[in-house]
């Protein structure tokens, strides 16, 4: 069942190893950042003691990366990176996963593979071992760099890295999973970056004796550089084991192409509405995906906004708790901003946006569609997120002010969102090859400084050039510049337009 | 013969698309079997059954000497297979996608490998994403030539050729099935299987509705009959759209096997002039392909 595995394993390896070096080089920096701007930061056992009574008492830090355990300079850096870098190493597991499987089937290419002498788990399992193999390459770099480049005790430093290797794993094959069930990658991706999401912020709602059994729990509970749980890393790994199983007893008994959930029914009848223009069709192929966020952003919203009308956890009041969900949400809808202002790229590079223009519709008809909608969507979204919370937060609490707050709130992220779309046009427009890395780092670089911000090494005036600076909770900036990231995007999107203009189209 | 492949009471469905209704289907080891049906008839279905892809839900199927899922793996060393839609990595070039293919087959033949790629004057050095469909195609093609197996199962494999490059298709395949290799070919070219097929199935519906060798095939059809005479003639029996011209010019169809007893009729009235043609294997296929009338209202 598994012949082929090992040609795959280097073949994957070959074809994403810019991919791969990235994914270990950010999750090995990031606790290094973190272990160097730290110990810069907080030079003396004074200042440690200083920072941690701080972190202890801002309800934000507290809530996502749960208590301080120690003092020391070590445990400080283990307790900041180690949400962080199962998150990175989570989503990276999970991508990749998704990337060589369900990816691989709806584009067609799977079948190719599939009719060689290989086994219906090679896929699976090539996927696995190079998985394992990252999270692996990750432990030990961390452990050294953080040992002989730090300095810290080994042992401790171990414990930390295989809690982050191990949670890895745990994503990847979640990833996995998702994509034998799911019937589209795109499908597989919301899926399981839902879940990642889910498990790494239950710290806001869940209380701390019940945090062990999500992945955000891991680190707290292994406590590297205090008591040191060694039995920690075994949980993500046993769960990685049994969601593999599942996974190689999907993959040997589907269909290729067919995913668990049976197929829904094609639509037979005539096409619904009149495809009449080019907005028409932007609609008719995005329009479903922004309704559905929207209706899930806003559900999710309210029902955030209803538990913390009643919320009152230690330090952590309601009013905290809605703005760090209300900035949560902002970031979302900042990843669908993006997502959704690349598809004219994907619609230009699969050769269908050649068809429509061969006819007699104009560039700039065709790219104002997409446009329109990718500046319409964060707003529909971001209002669904305003009234969701603000409605199950004037239920909760019985008065109406928190409706109006909160809207205005969530439509204050507006701007920021327009500029990211405004960079994703206009890359999009005038250097089309690179539009997807630059866009996607764009808002990485974006929520990386928000890291960077709150560990204090780019001052105030630098976070606010960025998207999520003048949105976050801690902040409070008047107007101008929320009214200067509007004049950006304007700008951004006349660019992108002019240079598809005057560009040729991709092959 | 030996059967390569034998398929009967094949039933496949999609949520409530029945896509194969009961199909037979028989290919015999060492020929060249063509087989058609209108688009949608239930053709890909088939082959991915065949290669262990999708999981038949009734009917038996036998592949070589084993059980297309249960077997793929084994199975799969010993045949090759160009899907009707080819898609590629495109980061990679077209020998690095050939050598791909062929390291997870296994059994690829070095020297023609390099003799196709020279064959189909193929470019292995360029990157998928600056080839067209015919050179993509290609790539696919020479992976799947270049295997050392007994079976090759091709679907639609000469879209986006150049005549050229189907010619030199033609004698590849024709090579192949002298060296004993058993071939089925989905297309719908019928040049293509008129000069290469020993026997074709015809499938319409997810059924097989037709097969045979194309003789056979012609069997069932008719021979249209030009014919000028000396003296006028008024009627003639067993012939079908039968037209007078003048009296002495006549135009008539005639089922195959039956153009005997026409003719010596004819001679009565003094033949002076026959043309006799057989169906072309375009009407032979609109025949079969076209639905029938109950078809729609079943």
């Amino acid at each position: 069942m598994r012949a082929g595995a090992w040609v795959l394993v280097r073949f994957i390896a070959r074809r994403d190893r810019g991919l791969i070096a990235l994914w270990i080089g950010v999750a090995v920096a990031l606790p290094l950042f973190n272990a160097y701007s730290l110990a810069a930061l907080l030079p003396t056992e004074e200042t440690r003691v200083a920072f941690a009574g701080m972190s202890a008492g801002n309800p934000i830090t507290r809530a996502l990366l749960g208590p301080v355990h120690g003092t020391s300079i070590e445990s400080l850096v283990a307790w900041r990176s180690g949400v962080q870098s199962l998150l990175i190493t989570g989503l990276g597991g999970l991508l990749f996963a998704i990337r060589h499987t369900r990816a691989e089937e709806d584009s067609g290419r799977g079948e190719l593979v599939a009719a060689r002498p290989v086994g219906r788990q090679a896929v699976v399992t090539a996927v696995t071992v190079l998985v394992a193999v990252v999270n692996v390459a990750v432990t030990a770099l961390l452990t050294v760099g953080l040992s002989l480049g730090f300095g810290y005790p080994p042992g401790g430093t171990l414990l930390f890295a295989l809690t982050v290797g191990a949670g890895g794993m745990a994503f990847a094959a979640c990833g996995l999973l998702a994509a034998q069930v799911c019937q589209s990658a795109a499908l597989a991706r919301g899926a399981g970056v839902g879940v990642l999401v889910a498990g790494l912020v239950p710290g806001v709602v869940v209380p701390e004796s019940w945090i062990g059994i999500f992945p955000a729990g891991w680190p707290r509970l292994a406590q590297a550089y205090g008591a040191e749980r060694w039995w920690v890393p075994l949980m993500p790994l046993a769960f990685a084991a049994g969601l593999t199983v599942a996974v190689f007893v999907l993959s040997s008994r589907r269909d290729l192409g067919a995913g668990v959930l049976p197929d829904r029914a094609g639509f037979t009848g005539p096409v619904r509405g009149r495809l009449g223009s080019p907005l028409a069709l932007v609609w008719r192929l995005r329009g479903g995906q922004v309704v559905g966020w929207t209706v899930a952003l806003g559900t999710a919203a309210a029902g955030v906004g209803w538990v913390s009308a009643s919320f009152e956890l230690a330090t952590l009041t309601r009013h905290t708790l809605l703005a760090i969900f209300t900035y949560v949400f902002c970031m979302v809808v900042a990843c669908l901003t993006v997502a959704g202002t690349l598809r004219p790229y994907t619609e230009e590079s699969r050769g269908r946006a050649a068809p429509l223009l061969a006819a007699p519709t104009t560039r700039a008809r065709w790219l104002g569609g997409h446009t329109a909608l990718s500046l319409g969507a964060p707003v529909a979204m971001l209002l669904a997120v305003g009234l969701g919370s603000g409605a199950g937060n004037a239920l909760g609490t019985g008065s109406v002010g928190p409706l109006l707050t909160q809207v205005g709130a969530a439509l204050l992220f507006v701007p920021a969102a327009w500029a990211i779309a405004g960079v994703t046009i206009a890359v999009y427009g005038l250097r089309p090859r690179v539009a997807v890395p630059v866009a996607w780092a764009a808002v990485v670089v974006s929520a990386a400084s928000v890291a960077l911000w709150e560990a204090g090494t780019i001052g105030d005036t630098a976070f606010l050039l960025t998207p999520f600076g003048y949105v976050h909770p801690s902040i409070s900036s008047g107007f101008v510049v929320p009214a200067a990231f509007v004049v950006v995007a304007a700008a951004l999107v006349v660019a992108g337009g002019a240079g598809f203009a005057r560009r040729d189209l991709l092959a | 013969m030996d059967a390569a492949i034998s398929v009967s009471g094949l039933v496949k469905s999609y949520g409530r698309v029945r896509a194969l209704d009961g199909l037979d289907l028989r290919v015999d080891t060492g020929e060249i079997h063509g087989f058609l049906g209108p688009n949608g008839a239930g053709k890909t279905t088939t082959l991915r059954v065949l290669l262990g892809m999708l999981r038949a839900d009734a009917g038996q199927v036998r592949l070589l000497d084993g059980h297309p899922w249960r077997d793929a793996v084994r199975l799969h060393r010993r045949l090759a297979y160009v899907p009707g839609d080819v898609v590629l990595w495109e980061e990679l070039t077209g020998g690095e996608t050939i050598d791909l293919l062929g390291r997870l087959h296994g059994r690829i033949d070095e020297g023609r490998r390099a003799e196709l790629v020279e064959r189909f004057a193929l470019d292995p050095g360029k990157k998928v994403r600056g080839y067209s469909k015919g050179n993509r195609q290609k790539v696919a093609l020479i992976a799947a030539l270049a295997a050392r197996v007994e079976l090759l199962v091709l679907d639609e494999p000469t879209s986006g050729l150049d005549p050229l490059m189907e010619a030199e298709f033609r004698r590849c395949l024709a090579r192949r099935r002298d060296e004993g290799a058993t071939i089925l070919l989905s297309s719908h070219i019928l040049a293509e299987v008129e000069a290469l097929c020993d026997r074709v199935s015809i499938i319409r519906q997810g059924r097989l509705v037709e097969s045979g060798t194309l003789a056979e095939l012609r069997h069932f059809t008719w021979t249209s009959v030009t014919a000028r005479l000396e003296r006028p003639l008024d009627r003639l029996e067993g012939v079908h759209d039968l037209e007078i011209d003048g009296g002495t010019l006549v135009r008539f169809r005639v089922d195959s096997g039956q153009a005997g007893r026409a003719l010596v009729r004819l001679a009565e009235f003094g033949l002076v002039d026959v043309t006799a043609q057989p169906a072309t294997l375009e009407e032979l296929f609109m025949r079969h392909y076209r639905q029938l009338p109950e078809a729609v209202a079943g």
